[in-house]
């Protein structure tokens, strides 16, 4: 019985492209790939920072104006009293206000920096909601302590123990946090114990009590507090991160599609001017009885490795690129993770694949007789 | 002699309509194992039709062509392709290897194909390139060969599976005298070797002295035959 096509990686031999041609595609294929990763690590970036505000570990629930499900874009305020109503209810261990708004910080010398962040009021350096991930630093407590997010820091050309002006009042920076990030904006958190629960809060952040039944907990709580509505931790993390990333989805696929089309345009092209080259060995190969089918699979296959090459090449620059952001330009996060790698490596090489079709066609149409009269 | 290829009243026509062109007529032969046949005659006599006629490349309009006793009909191109495989070997006017390959991949594509074990494919390569003193050029591209050498690399190519008949067209055409003598000599000897007949299609008068018989096609017809 004849072996399962023995001659296959001499096909691809045969219809080897010329190395720089090949090269410059390959890295072309890999400038389009690492676009898409950049996007999506960029996305991964701001999933994380919402996850850390919204969902951190310290908390169980949620308490919001009606209307209001997310922390990205909050409106409206909770009565004075709600984390007061908020502890008296059972299996409430703990009920913290959150206040949210926005604040322009101002720093420097002669050259003024200024940024406008997305402020966390919390309550004091223990309270619930309040920074997760601190890089450098402690968490402030006092009116005149702040935490800010890294890159917020890079912005503003601030270190720890630097003075800012934070909406019009001087504060000094006590601590740097981490997954803060929201690309458009960072995070600044500061101390509410002052206003305490005299002064309408965003939120209420609640911890229940070991055991409690969180779902009749928060029916309690929205019996109690009229005008609100409580959220479950992931809940309120879910619909964050629906909000935060809205927008960005229809640019991620415009972007993406954008990528698959490029390389499937330069797998075409290189392939085309291949088998246009390589018409007299295809005549050949064909004469000699190869089967058209073991061509084009070669062929097919051959694009689909050129494009899992440069998609490849592509997801190795990715954190090799998020090291440099991360020394030049913290702004920028970029999240790596393995399964988008994966992704667009799949997505790539189908393709690559596709871009294999346009020779393909080519290809088929050689006639084995072209082999006596090139 | 047992005959391996046959021509039996075969006639092809190209073209459509007015254009259309009778490229051979009522043509017949036959090969004998072992036999080597020249095929002579001026451009566009029907040499190549001929041979692509003979190797199951075209279909004829009339006539049949059996190899080893077997009609070859390109319309049927998976069987085709079969035959081509294990019963035929090419050579072609040059350049006819694949030029991103190595001498020995260029041998050892034409054994695999025909159907032979990956190891007696890469034992027939090294014997047949060992036997035209071809193995110190066989990691060699074809690009990095001279034109006799690069002949004689598609003879070995041609004759590795030990097919029944080998097609040759114009192997000495862009030669020089003494690398077409080269080449002309390893075909007969390596095809009598290996037991295969050889019909080449030709212009080169210096390949007489290795034919058997000489065939002369003149506007598609085979003129009669004449001794070599």
């Amino acid at each position: 019985m004849r072996p399962a096509l023995p001659e296959l990686p001499l096909f691809f031999r045969a219809l080897r492209p010329r190395a720089a041609r090949a090269f410059l595609s390959v890295l072309g294929i890999g400038a389009a790939a690492l676009l898409v990763l950049v996007l999506l690590g960029a996305r991964r970036s701001l999933e994380t920072g919402v996850v850390a505000i919204a969902g951190p570990p310290d908390l169980d629930l949620w308490i919001a104006p009606r209307g209001t499900d997310n922390l990205v874009r909050a409106s409206g305020s909770l009565p004075p009293d709600a984390p007061k109503a908020a502890r008296a209810i059972a299996g409430v261990a703990r009920a913290d206000p959150v206040l949210r708004t926005f604040v322009t910080v101002e720093a420097g010398g002669r050259e003024r920096r200024h940024a406008t962040l997305l402020a966390l009021g919390v309550r004091g350096p223990d309270g619930l909601a309040g920074p997760a991930h601190l890089v450098a630093g402690r968490r402030p407590s006092g009116l005149v302590e702040v935490a800010l997010d890294r890159a917020a820091a890079f912005r503003l050309g601030v270190r720890l123990g630097d003075p800012v002006l934070a909406g019009g009042r001087p504060a000094i920076v006590v601590g740097l946090t981490r997954d803060t990030n929201l690309l458009a904006t960072q995070v600044l958190f500061f101390d509410l114990a002052a206003v305490d629960d005299l002064e309408p809060a965003s939120f209420v952040a609640v911890r229940l009590v070991p055991a409690a039944d969180a779902s009749s907990v928060a029916r309690q709580l929205e019996g109690a507090l009229p005008g609100t509505e409580v959220f479950t931790r992931a809940n309120f993390v879910k619909a964050s991160l629906k909000e935060a990333t809205s927008g960005f989805r229809p640019l991620l696929v415009l972007v993406s599609a954008l990528g698959l089309a490029v390389a499937t345009a330069l797998v075409a092209l290189l392939l085309q001017g291949l088998v246009e080259d390589r018409r007299p060995d295809v005549a050949v190969l064909l004469a000699m009885g190869s089967p058209p089918a073991s061509l084009a699979g070669a062929l097919v296959a051959h694009a689909a490795r050129l494009a899992a090459a440069g998609s490849v090449a592509g997801a190795a620059l990715v954190p090799l690129l998020a090291l440099a952001l991360d020394r030049l330009a913290p702004t920028v996060e970029l999240s790596s993770h393995v399964a988008d790698a994966f992704v667009v490596l799949l997505l790539f090489v189908a393709a690559g694949a596709a871009g294999g079709l346009v020779p393909l066609a080519r290809l088929l149409r050689v006639e084995p007789v072209e082999a006596f009269r090139p | 002699m047992s005959t391996v290829l046959e021509l039996r009243g075969v006639s092809k026509t190209r073209g459509e309509g007015p254009r259309a062109t009778q490229a051979l007529g009522h043509a017949s032969l036959s090969l004998s194992k072992g036999e080597l046949v020249l095929l002579e005659g001026p451009s566009g006599s029907g040499k190549t039709t001929l041979l692509s006629l003979a190797a199951g490349l075209l279909t004829p309009d009339r006539g049949v062509v059996l190899l080893c006793g077997i009609a070859i009909d390109a319309r049927d191109p998976v069987a085709c392709r079969a035959r081509r495989r294990r019963d035929v070997g090419f050579v072609f006017q040059r350049p006819s290897l694949l030029a991103g390959l190595s001498v020995r991949e260029n041998v050892l594509l034409a054994a695999s194909l025909a159907g032979l074990s990956r190891d007696r494919a890469s034992a027939e390569t090294a014997r047949v390139l060992e036997s035209l003193g071809l193995s110190r050029l066989a990691e060699r591209r074809p690009d990095e060969l001279s034109g006799g050498e690069e002949q004689r690399v598609a003879v070995a190519r041609a004759l590795v599976h030990r097919p029944a008949v080998v097609l040759a067209d114009e192997p000495t055409g862009s030669l020089d005298a003494a690398a077409g003598r080269a080449v002309a000599h390893t075909l007969a000897a390596l095809a009598r070797a290996r037991g295969a007949a050889v019909l080449v299609a030709t212009h080169d008068d210096r390949l007489g002295c290795f034919a058997c018989r000489r065939l002369r096609l003149l506007d598609g017809r085979l003129q009669v035959e004449k001794a070599a």
